[in-house]
């Protein structure tokens, strides 16, 4: 190494000043994401994270429903059953509570207000199956039952999450 | 029956690559939104891993020197040093995953806190490392972690349209909902996982455990061309069990119950105790596979005794690596960080470490001081050098991803 | 392992490739440490010979060069204040070596092996490689380039490997690989890399090494240089 120590000494001149270029850089693209700020995100930026959430949300119903089936089946035992749904309940959680603390563009709020209520509609419905599952327990009709509320939701869930995509604007209005 | 047990190193190595904690979670992930449109990046993956971890081999095989005396020797101390600390950085980093994994994977049957699993956990780890011997070790686990094997079964009675799968992995196409630089980030991800630094440091310094000589080459070869290979056939099954139960449903994976779901719906309550001894032996192997890889790649470097065929008294500074790298790992759990969000961080940022690992590796396989008449041949360069060429692509390439897919969440 | 070709019995050997960051092995194969530096020895005569192995944080800090290197120098130094010779590192005689290939084998056990380097003896001056190695070699006025490696005699019997000449080029990374030494069969694309960036090595033998000035790092030489073989 010291036998080219000098074209090491370049090389790690220039890696420090591209360092410094690259953190430069993050903190530039954070502040233009407006991290950590109150401001309003733009509506794209919105719409990404409006997906990204309700796809979460679809995520935890359609764990729920699988584990749904399993149980009234009694294809894998029951303490399984329930940790995967408090998992996607954790998961799921997480991300909703992100984009609800988030300040959504000015021309959007009662389009954030739906997504918001439908989110809120999928983390009851987990929470309803895991009280459930957990105690007493589910059989083949009560799974059913269940298993029929988390298609609707999915299926409201997925609409709103095109409508959201192709004209944010009409979101929740009449 | 012996036979079977002289590939455990190979097996073991690779469960530590392939189907880790981080890394079922991840196949699981790639499979309930991918498909198998990205079956190929892990075909090319066990490829490589396989390409290095015969050179690898061969040079401890045929010089007793383990990978990082390689490294320092060819970089030089100052170079060694650098890829010491990033190789030593993801090692750690997925060491403290691994047993957080073990927990989780326990707590899915129990309903033990993780604050109370994890120290017994890293304690039972740190007993396997100080006493058990070499042999001991990656026979057990490596055989348990073959419980993972339920994943090809329960593809095999999901029965899904075999036709649609290969032609998702033979065209280079992504599912319609995701886009170019996502599937770029998952491609990185999978071949990096394939090719983590720890499995070569692991494989090649199990060599010289297990005293391989020149004579060894071929029980080396076939370590490297089952274990590798098998491990992708688990990756890939996961995968595969994923796209036809998760898939459907737009689940995202980020847990690991979620990728026990699939085995449960197929096979039933017997699939899932398979699971769940596969999932405990293949995160607690991986545990063992980094934590030495840790004390390996540090007392490599500085010139230190290692091994488990020394006494520990023997090699005391090595167990002193492996002890604080214990405490370390109980430590960050118990403050309640997620494994899984750790490793899929480390595999990224492994992914940057590669070149400085696989370099030295290609060079000192052709230096006839090390080999002798064992030097690579004309094949195994080329191969060497076009994965070469394709890591450094990939390191330069894996944090800007990280950095624009958030993740991997999307764009 | 059965020893392969042993490099003290080949006509020469080069410090940096062969020797330095290799690991010490003793009679029983229990590993002693790495060789972290060398002692080169300056005689009155102004012969140049490696006596010995340097070990230690003493002799591999040191090595770390450049800002970091010097911080951890002195960090090191600082961590333990008042002990005396904290700069001076750990040392192994040459004449305990007694085989160098894929790693360096000593003749004795390890246990109680390693002591603090000796001073040098009346006449002579103490230096270590790695202050050699890099130094800017200048002939005529002209520069070559700097001391990639230092190519060595070695002779089993005597506790000593004299310097016998230098191979000089252009600070590039990638003199540690070997290439430009030409004993290496590939690959193809890391050969042609290698050697097109040391196209301009020379091996200057010491006979034509006029002075070693170790405070500035400069080697002035004059008379003939060779170009270095490559294969």
């Amino acid at each position: 190494m010291a036998a080219s120590r000098h074209g090491y000494c370049g090389a790690m001149r220039r890696a420090r000043k591209w360092c410094a270029r690259a953190g430069s850089l993050i903190v530039a693209a954070g502040l233009a994401a407006g991290c950590g700020t109150g401001a309003p995100a733009s509506t794209s930026a919105w719409q990404g994270s409006a997906d990204r959430t309700l796809g979460q949300a679809l995520s935890g119903l359609g764990t729920a429903r699988v584990a749904l089936r399993l149980e009234a089946q009694d294809r894998a035992p029951h303490d399984f059953t329930v940790v995967t749904v408090t998992d996607a309940i954790d998961t799921t959680g997480k991300e909703v509570s992100g984009f609800q603390v988030a300040q959504p563009p000015d021309g959007l709020h009662r389009a954030n207000a739906a997504v918001n209520q439908a989110l809120d509609d999928a983390m009851s419905l987990l929470v309803d199956v895991r009280i459930a599952l957990a105690s007493p327990g589910v059989d083949g009709a009560g799974a059913g039952q269940l298993i029929d509320r988390v298609d609707a939701l999915r299926k409201k869930l997925d609409d709103l999450d095109q409508q959201v995509q192709s004209s944010p604007a009409s979101v929740g209005s009449p | 029956m012996k036979k079977v047990f002289e590939v455990a190193l190979g097996i073991l190595t690779a469960i530590g690559g392939f189907v880790d904690i981080g890394d079922l979670v991840f196949n699981a992930q790639v499979g309930a939104r991918f498909g198998m449109s990205l079956a190929l990046v892990t075909l090319l993956g066990v490829f490589g891993i396989c390409v290095f971890a015969e050179m690898s081999g061969r040079v401890a095989a045929c010089s007793g020197r383990a990978t990082f005396d390689l490294v320092r020797e060819r970089l030089g101390p100052r170079m060694g040093l650098a890829n010491l600390v990033a190789s030593v950085a993801v090692t750690l980093l997925t060491f403290i995953a691994e047993i957080g994994g073990v927990a989780l994977a326990i707590m899915l049957v129990t309903s033990i806190s993780e604050v109370l699993i994890v120290p017994f956990v890293g304690l039972l780890v740190w007993a396997v490392l100080w006493r058990a011997k070499f042999s001991v070790m990656e026979n057990v686990l490596g055989l348990l972690g073959l419980g993972l094997v339920v994943f090809t079964v329960a593809l095999w009675q999901l029965g899904p349209s075999w036709g649609d799968f290969v032609s998702q992995a033979a065209t280079f196409d992504k599912p319609g909902k995701e886009d170019w630089p996502t599937y770029a980030y998952f491609a990185v991800g999978l071949f990096g996982a394939a090719m983590t630094p720890y499995e070569v440091f692991f494989f090649s310094s199990g060599g010289v455990e297990e005293k391989w000589t020149s004579k060894s080459l071929g029980i080396m070869r076939a370590n490297v061309l089952i274990g590798f290979p098998l491990g992708g056939l688990l990756s890939l099954s996961i995968a595969g069990c994923t796209a036809v139960v998760l898939g459907p449903l737009q689940v995202d994976v980020g847990a690991l119950s979620q990728v026990a779901l699939p085995v449960a719906v197929a096979v039933g309550k017997i699939g899932f105790a398979f699971v769940i001894i596969g999932f405990v032996a293949a995160t607690f192997g991986a545990a063992c596979e980094t934590g030495l890889s840790a004390g390996y790649s540090i007392a490599q470097f500085f010139g230190w005794q290692w091994g488990k065929f020394v006494k520990p008294r023997q090699a005391a500074r090595f167990h002193l690596v492996l002890i604080l790298a214990t405490l370390l790992a109980i430590g960050v759990l118990m403050t309640g960080v997620d494994p899984i969000m750790v490793t899929e961080i480390s595999v990224v940022f492994s992914a940057v470490a590669l070149p400085l690992t696989y370099f030295p590796i290609l060079v000192v396989a052709n230096d006839r001081d090390y080999m002798g008449e064992h030097v690579n041949k004309a094949f195994a360069n080329v191969l060497g050098t076009i994965f070469l060429v394709l890591i450094v692509v990939i390191a330069v390439a894996a944090i800007p991803l990280l950095v624009i897919t958030h993740m991997g969440a999307g764009m | 392992m059965p020893p392969l070709t042993n490099r003290l019995d080949a006509p020469w050997l080069d410090a940096a490739l062969h020797l330095l960051d290799r690991q010490v092995v003793d009679v029983d194969g229990k590993m002693v440490c790495n060789v972290d530096d060398l002692e080169l020895i300056e005689g009155a005569g102004g012969e140049m010979a490696v006596t010995g192995i340097l070990v230690g944080a003493a002799a591999l800090v040191p090595r770390f060069s450049g800002r970091l290197g010097n911080w951890l120098r002195a960090t090191w130094i600082s961590l333990g204040a008042q002990y005396a010779a904290r700069d001076v590192p750990l040392y192994l005689p040459l004449d305990l070596v007694e085989h160098v290939g894929s790693d360096v084998r000593i003749r004795v056990p390890r246990e109680g092996l390693l002591d603090r380097q000796p001073a040098s003896g009346p006449g002579t001056a103490q230096h270590r490689m790695d202050d050699f190695l890099g130094m800017d070699v200048v002939r005529d006025g002209e520069r070559l380039g700097h001391v990639l490696d230092v190519r060595l005699q070695p002779r089993k019997q005597e506790s000593r490997m004299l310097v016998v000449s230098l191979v000089v080029g252009r600070g590039r990374p990638g003199s540690l690989l070997g290439y430009d030494r030409g004993d290496f069969n590939g690959p193809a694309l890391v050969k042609w890399a290698v050697t097109s960036l040391h196209r301009h090595s020379h091996l200057v033998p010491i006979e034509s090494v006029r002075s070693v000035d170790w405070d500035a790092g400069r080697v002035e030489v004059s008379g003939p240089v060779e170009p270095l073989r490559t294969s």
